[in-house]
């Protein structure tokens, strides 16, 4: 019987795992392989470690690293944080809330290059709309802050929680909408006010979902890329604002270095890896129907 | 606590049409006694659960007041009202143990730690479930769950318990004992019960009042008995009571009451058409009556349930005793039980007399 269902399942099963194969699984491997090897062409292998030794002494993949987790550990967070406010704005109207929708989702939709361009207005020293404002209000100076390895990076980071709103705030206010209202009738009658419905009632159940948005969050803030390269451009370490994919696709286009590209890539597979698994634990953790 | 409805109206604007007004809820006037369990009967769309969530401060009103006692709570916010609530599905927060679920109103109130700890237990001993506090509700059964609403409602000693549909979620038998449960509970906290349901035997089985709806219209309002005997028109004779109670089109004919060419009784009226209500058990076979041919005998023990079918094509359903010697397929004379006889107007649907 299961030796049938599996001739039954392996037509339908193979064209993936053989696509799978050989653009994910072969080159994963390979990535593994060449990260181990020293000499300057991937047909020669000499099995070492200097390409790791030589990646954590050298400061601009250290520095890719730092700009990451900071870059993940304050994107995600705040992202969340507004991305909430604006789902409990909009699940609380009912007028108009699918043209708000609407209008959160477009910069998910549209291209990350042509926004930047937008961006780079905005943060422009002179005539920047963000200097003007903050020159209005705090009275402080002219910030330069795609050309300045001081600031880079933080622009870097107010790009990259504008553009993950929308997807968050997308996924948040479906489920804060799936919530049964029911249960808002009931904390109305037990004598609950707004602030502890919002704590005790929409956030315990809207749990499993910010799990999942911090998740997926948390892995695409660690892969994060084209924000860096459309906002500051090629010259990203020369700024402080490169990260470890972009040292990666430094590595590997511009200085040609196949193996610590490799090496590179391990390393952020690892991390996501351990994401992954925190992940996994945290989705438990947060499923209120397990006991 | 009493609680009186006046006037009391809920219009609803209509979904697919917004142009359109639904009344849920049309000029209702009723006076709900203190310390009783009271039924709201109705079929579903007949504005009973409107009504109740009115009470409830959650449904607001388009026009009329609601009173407890003397006061006007028309404009007070729910939790303002001191009532609790059970919903249908119960609502229980998913998130919470069932001593967290009882604990939430008290919390909200700002009640001493130990005050709520005690009143856990006091709650969960009368609805029976101290054993399952620190359980989530995904954890219990339908009826345990709908005991822990019940326990949730009553936590803040409330003085009005209101009840939406309460056992139509639960099965056949466990809906037998939740309503016999449902009556301890009232009994023994004394509290002013209000609960709605569609079904009519629920409703004559445990509330000391029914208060029936029809289409937004309060219709009658009495103790169960009393609703089944003196049914005040069509509706409320046609819904209460199982088997469905039978219809004639009758007449008044120089001052008798007629069924096609069978005198029932004398009754002074106008000569014209009327409806004639007979329940099962008020029809027997007789020497005169109408006739019509048994299609179907089922034996219950102390009694006999016929369906027969008369000769102007109408089928009904008659109840005698086990002891009467009725097969399928005979023939038959049905005559009335004289003083079990509803005559109703056949416009208004109103009742008029009982012969």
């Amino acid at each position: 019987m299961k030796q049938e269902g599996l001739k039954k399942a392996l037509p339908y099963l193979l064209p993936s795992f053989i696509i799978l194969t050989i653009f994910t699984f072969y080159p994963l491997l390979n990535a593994f392989i060449q990260s181990f090897n020293r000499l300057p062409t991937p047909d020669q292998y000499d099995f070492s470690l200097k390409t790791y030794q030589w990646l954590f002494k050298d400061t601009t993949f250290m520095n890719a690293i730092q700009n990451t987790l900071w870059y993940s550990l304050i994107t995600v967070p705040v992202s969340i944080g507004i991305s909430l406010m604006i789902a409990a704005l909009l699940t609380s109207i009912e007028r108009l809330r699918v043209f708000f929708q609407t209008v959160y989702f477009l910069p998910y939709v549209t291209s990350a290059v042509a926004v930047a361009f937008t961006w780079g207005y905005l943060f422009n020293a002179d005539y920047g709309l963000i200097n003007l404002i903050l020159g209005h209000l705090f009275g402080l100076a002219k910030i330069p802050w795609i050309k300045d390895p001081q600031y880079a990076m933080s622009a870097v980071m107010i790009f990259g929680v504008w553009r993950s709103l929308a997807f968050n705030v997308l996924i948040l206010t479906t489920g804060m909408l799936s919530i049964d209202p029911q249960y808002y009738k009931a904390a109305r009658v037990d004598g609950a006010n707004n602030a502890t419905s919002f704590f005790k009632i929409t956030m315990p159940l809207l749990a499993p979902v910010v799990s999942y948005v911090f998740t997926i969050g948390l892995i695409n803030a660690f892969k994060v890329f084209t924000e860096v390269y459309a906002l500051i451009g090629s010259y990203a370490r020369v700024y402080k604002a490169n990260t470890m994919v972009f040292y990666i696709f430094d590595q590997l286009w511009v200085y040609k270095d196949y193996s610590l590209a490799s090496a590179a890539a391990v390393v952020l597979l690892v991390i996501i890896l351990v994401l992954t698994l925190f992940s996994r634990w945290l989705a438990r953790k947060t499923d209120y129907n397990a006991s | 606590m009493r609680i009186r409805l006046q006037d009391v109206t809920v219009r609803f604007q209509d979904r697919k049409n917004p142009r359109n007004e639904v009344v849920a809820v049309n000029h209702v006037n009723l006076e709900i006694p203190e310390g009783k369990l009271i039924c709201l009967l109705g079929p579903s769309g007949c504005g009973k659960s409107t009504t109740l969530f009115a009470i409830a401060g959650l449904q607001e009103l388009s026009d009329g007041k609601i009173f407890f006692r003397d006061r006007d709570v028309t404009k007070l916010d729910t939790q303002e009202r001191r009532i609790g609530l059970v919903f249908q599905n119960y609502a229980l927060y998913p998130h919470m143990t069932v001593a967290g679920n009882i604990a939430f109103p008290l919390k909200n109130a700002k009640w001493k730690k130990e005050d709520i700890e005690a009143r856990i237990q006091e709650v969960a001993k009368i609805v029976q479930i101290s054993e399952l506090l620190d359980r989530k509700p995904a954890q219990l059964s339908g009826g345990q769950q709908q005991r822990v609403a019940i326990a949730r409602a009553l936590a803040k000693k409330p003085e009005i318990l209101l009840l939406d549909e309460p056992l139509s979620n639960l099965d056949a038998k466990l809906r037998h004992s939740t309503r016999e449960e449902i009556k301890r509970i009232q009994k023994a906290t004394g509290i002013t019960t209000v609960f709605v349901t569609h079904d009519q035997e629920e409703a004559m089985t445990i509330s000391d009042e029914i208060v029936i709806m029809e289409a937004g219209f309060f219709v009658q309002q009495g103790q169960p008995q009393e609703v089944y005997e003196h049914p005040s028109n069509l509706f409320v004779a046609g819904f209460i009571g199982s088997p469905t109670m039978n219809f004639f089109p009758g007449r008044f004919e120089d001052g008798s009451v007629m069924v096609e060419d069978y005198r029932i009784a004398s009754h002074s009226g106008v000569n014209g058409p009327i409806t004639i209500g007979v329940r099962a058990e008020a029809l027997q076979p007789k020497d005169k009556g109408l006739k019509g041919h048994v299609v179907n005998v089922e034996l219950l023990g102390r009694e006999r349930l016929c369906q027969i079918q008369l000769e102007s094509g109408q089928n009904i359903t008659m109840i005698t005793s086990i002891d009467t010697q009725i097969e399928e397929e005979q023939d038959i004379t049905v005559g009335f039980v004289p003083g079990k006889v509803y005559l109703f107007d056949s416009e208004s649907g109103k009742a008029m007399a009982r012969v």
